[in-house]
């Protein structure tokens, strides 16, 4: 008996939250917790009502532990007669609560509409249904043909449930009143099988999601639901009185089947339909493992569900009116520092902001502006949309929190140096003891953005959650150290935008452009030595040497001399992948269909990733790319006072990342793109000497970004007057 | 047409027409002072898609924008002191922040823009009155939001000013305040059912979507 409650112990201590088995019995209308181990009822342990016991059907055909119930092929569990006291409870409320907890032992590989055993989808986990077209609620499970599979939830009275849209980072969404439930993926073991799977369903109408990961915390699914448009009270009063609840399968009428496919003569009852293979087509059955089932007719709390977790979401200050507040100039002032920073108006009553006048008035704007970058709305706001627009190609704010902008967010609340976000072992993620978001690192950190997307959109506070940690990366099989790390440049954000495809080239281009504010046109040199230009660059393009050493020799010297940085890096089937840890594949072709990463067969370039030197025949005489050994090409005429470069070559990534924070553009670079965000434009030439001074302090205070936003802020410039 | 169909309309008529008094030329009186309206006339020029917008950098003055959309909900949720916006509110908010201008240059405001921050508007203003009604007045002082009846003018007066003081950064001018007044007594019936709670919802979501509160 120790041997099963223990690893059972393990399983759900980790992501317990505030609800325990004794909140279920206390609230659920009815609650299914598998006690038993042997025999055919299945007892409703909630405290409420009369106890909706349930029966098996086919007690052979299930595995009855302490705690489950393994489904192992078609039955039908379920109550005996209508679940009256559930149908009555939440048409009272008008709220609904789901819980369950499940384990899909089944690999999610055959065709839609045709598993298991040419059962017609979704597979039923949990019903309150008197049809297959009668559904109060159910949740069902498409197979999809990779690694993740759909359930949905059908609230309306009549609905046929269909394979829903949406996608595992999308997975909630009101498609006539269903709800998309990810899975865990089947395809590798998860470290912990069972998955935690609760809806909320309030009075306003609003669905909300709760899903465990593959690490068992438990976290809200980014998105919600909305457009019930019949109204809670009407779609509830919509429901079937004589609804049956069933578990692993639907309960159905035999005028049904019969009518369904007129070959079901012999599905006479449940222990025929459970048994007879030929009322399958009409069976819904669903295999796998139930941990629990509880249903709730009430809306359950984020406390209830996440516990203190809960708490991290970004709030305002309610503040008591001063309606004598004296409208003075200098309170203005301060509320327009304030609001510069925070990206939000606070009201003039607002004690900071008196206390922000008061600095302004002793002569000191620093001390008034620190005041407003202590407001976690700076670093959710201004900071995170500071950080956005250099984390992606378009260069839009507008794109979903990533690693990249959580790691220079937190590296400003920390104050962190920044030139360290260009070359150290540093990524920020949340706490997930504090956030309840998916938190997996394979899963949800390396190979999708699902942690930081959470973080976004369920608004939580990221200078509460966010935490310094060391970077990793995907080997194809686990989460392994960084071999190179560099801040930014090896983000998993940064290396999506730019090193997915072409030819690395990206990279540099890029890094120019965002940290040291420099388009590849301005750094272009066409005086520049073209022997580090690789072979896939035409020498005669159309024929003429002259367009060559004109125009394309300008770029491509700085470009491929700065390359090998980044030689041993790509990015594919939505992962960094590095080739110190990644298994070498001979093809492009082969490492897009995931068998590893595709690696340079020239002599001596064993971890130099193949796109740098294919096309190899374009120019047989060019550069050939055989470690990650670089050099500065940007060194000559007008490039080597306007950048004013302490390294001339370099090795690996690291190296590239120093080089960059070393240059006198990039403090002047950071000063332009705090001056954008906060003055609401960007600079003017006029502005240089304000950008130059707030560059030299920002050096001088060791590349404090805070500090940084706090002078720019203040200035003149910035705010208006002379 | 039932009497509430009747007040929301007209309450769009007035919302609107209040969003184009404050917008439609730029002259109302916030923008009278010397650096916002050289500023807003500063910035003709459209903004590139990038967010860079062409503005004439006018020395001396303050450039002036708008919320724009990843930070709208947050601003008018901020200075209302609405302390966590409902599940209702967010997804208003989502269904449209993409009318919403990206970086908030004032030359990229748009019908749909100030629609769609009216509807914001809307749903913070009644997590404001909810929450005022949970616990306790801030910005409606004296009003009854379940009485059938309306909150006397005083009161309506002081709702506007404590709403200026919160989402405007400034009093309000007496032609604001009688413009408002008027809006209520117009809109709402004295004995109209939940009366109280609708002008709140009047003046808050008027007040909120204008372009005083979305300057940025």
């Amino acid at each position: 008996m120790i041997k099963i409650i223990l690893p059972m112990l393990f399983l759900y201590s980790a992501a317990e939250a505030q609800m325990d088995m004794a909140f279920r019995r206390a609230n659920a209308i009815a609650l299914y917790e598998f006690l038993d181990t042997s025999g055919a009822i299945i007892k409703d342990t909630s405290s409420q009502g009369t106890p909706l016991d349930l029966t098996i059907a086919d007690p052979s055909a299930v595995l009855r532990g302490s705690g489950y119930i393994d489904i192992q092929t078609r039955n039908l569990i379920s109550s005996a007669g209508p679940a009256t006291k559930i149908i009555d409870a939440c048409k009272a409320s008008g709220e609904m609560s789901i819980e369950t907890w499940i384990e899909n032992n089944e690999p999610a590989q055959l065709s839609v509409g045709e598993y298991p055993a040419n059962t017609a989808q979704p597979n039923r986990i949990i019903s309150l249904s008197s049809g297959l077209l009668k559904n109060n609620f159910s949740i069902g499970q498409f197979y999809d043909n990779a690694e993740l599979y759909y359930s949905s939830i059908n609230t309306s009275g009549n609905e046929t449930m269909s394979k829903p849209g949406g996608s595992l980072n999308n997975p909630i969404m009101s498609t006539k009143n269903q709800i998309i439930v990810p899975s865990l993926e089947t395809n590798s073991s998860p470290a912990v099988p069972s998955q935690r799977v609760i809806v909320t369903l309030s009075k306003d109408e609003v669905a909300r999601l709760y899903l465990s990961d593959r690490d068992g915390n438990l976290s809200k699914a980014a998105q919600m639901a909305t457009g019930f448009s019949k109204g809670t009270a009407a779609f509830f009063n919509n429901w079937y009185t004589d609804a049956k609840l069933t578990i692993g399968n639907v309960s159905t009428t035999i005028t049904e089947v019969k009518n369904a496919t007129g070959d079901f003569t012999t599905c006479t009852d449940a222990a025929s339909i459970a048994k007879n293979p030929a009322c399958a087509a009409n069976s819904r059955y669903w295999k796998g493992k139930v941990r629990l089932v509880a249903i709730y007719c009430k809306t359950l709390s984020e406390n209830d569900i996440l516990g203190a977790r809960s708490a991290a979401q970004i709030t305002n200050k309610v503040i008591a009116v001063d309606p004598a507040v004296k409208v003075t100039d200098s309170l203005k002032k301060a509320q327009d520092i304030f609001q510069r920073l925070t990206g939000v108006k606070t009201p003039l009553y607002d004690p900071v902001l008196v206390a922000m006048e008061k600095k302004l008035s002793s002569n000191d704007p620093i001390g008034a502006a620190a005041l407003a970058t202590a407001d976690s709305r700076f670093y959710n706001i201004t900071v995170r949309d500071f950080a956005s627009k250099m984390s992606n190609r378009a260069e839009s704010i507008t794109v979903p929190l990533n690693d990249f902008t959580a790691t220079v967010v937190g590296a400003v609340r920390d104050e962190i140096n920044a030139q360290r976000l260009l070359w150290d072992n540093l990524v920020y993620v949340a706490d997930p003891t504090k956030a309840s978001v998916p938190s997996s690192t394979v899963s949800d950190i390396l190979r999708s953005n699902n942690h930081y997307e959470s973080l976004d959109t369920q608004r939580i506070d990221l200078s509460k959650v966010l935490i310094p940690s060391t970077q990793k990366v995907y080997n194809g099989t686990k989460a392994v150290d960084m071999p190179t790390p560099a801040g930014l440049l090896t983000t998993r954000q940064w290396m999506s935008a730019h090193a997915i495809a072409g030819t690395n080239r990206r990279l540099v281009e890029f890094s120019f452009r965002e940290f040291l504010c420099t388009p590849l046109e301005k750094v272009a040199d066409s005086t520049g030595p073209d022997n580090v230009v690789g072979r896939d660059i035409d020498r005669f393009p159309g024929g003429s040497h002259t367009k060559f050493t004109t125009t394309c020799r300008a770029c491509h010297t700085i470009m491929d001399g700065f390359r090998p940085a980044f030689g041993y890096f790509t990015f594919n089937s939505d992962y960094v992948m590095h080739s110190f840890t990644s298994p070498a594949v001979k093809t492009q072709e082969d490492e897009d269909k995931g068998l590893g990463m595709w690696k340079s067969e020239d002599a001596g370039a064993t971890y130099v990733h193949g796109k740098l030197n294919k096309n190899a025949t374009v120019f047989p005489g060019g550069r050939v790319t055989v470690d990650d050994n670089w050099v500065n090409d940007a060194v000559y005429g007008a490039n080597l006072p306007y950048f004013n470069w302490k390294r001339m070559s370099g090795k690996g990534i690291q190296e590239f990342g120093k080089m960059l924070s070393e240059s006198k553009q990039f403090p002047l670079c950071m000063a332009s793109r705090v001056y954008t965000s906060v003055c609401k434009r960007a600079p003017a030439s006029s502005e240089d000497a304000l950008l130059a001074a707030a560059s030299t302090e920002f050096v001088a205070k060791n590349y404090n970004l805070k500090f940084l936003f706090q002078k720019i802020v203040t200035s003149k410039e910035c705010l208006g007057g002379n | 047409m039932t009497r509430n169909k009747r007040l929301v309309i007209f309450t769009v008529i007035a919302v609107v027409g209040i969003a184009t008094l404050s917008i439609g030329n730029g002259c109302s009186q916030q923008y009278a002072t010397r650096a916002i309206s050289s500023d807003l006339a500063s910035a003709a020029t459209p903004a590139t898609s990038t967010g860079s917008s062409n503005i004439d950098v006018i020395p001396g003055a303050r450039t002036v924008s708008l919320v724009y959309s990843k930070q709208v909900l947050d601003q008018l949720s901020s200075c209302t002191g609405v302390a966590l916006p409902s599940d209702k509110t967010t997804a208003m908010y989502e269904q449209k922040q993409g009318a919403v201008s990206m970086y908030g240059y004032v030359n990229t405001v748009t019908s749909p823009m100030m629609m769609a921050v009216t509807s914001i508007a809307g749903e913070v203003c009644n997590d404001l009155i909810n929450q005022e009604a949970a616990t306790g007045r801030r910005l409606f002082v004296g009003f009854d939001f379940m009485a059938s009846a309306l909150p006397n003018n005083a009161q309506l007066a002081d709702s506007v000013s404590r709403m200026a003081l919160s989402c405007w950064q400034r009093n309000e001018t007496n032609l604001e305040r009688e413009v408002l007044l008027d809006l209520v007594n117009s809109t709402v019936a004295s004995n109209e059912a939940l009366g109280g709670r609708k002008s709140a919802l009047l003046i808050c979501t008027a007040m909120l979507s204008s372009l005083d509160s979305l300057l940025n």
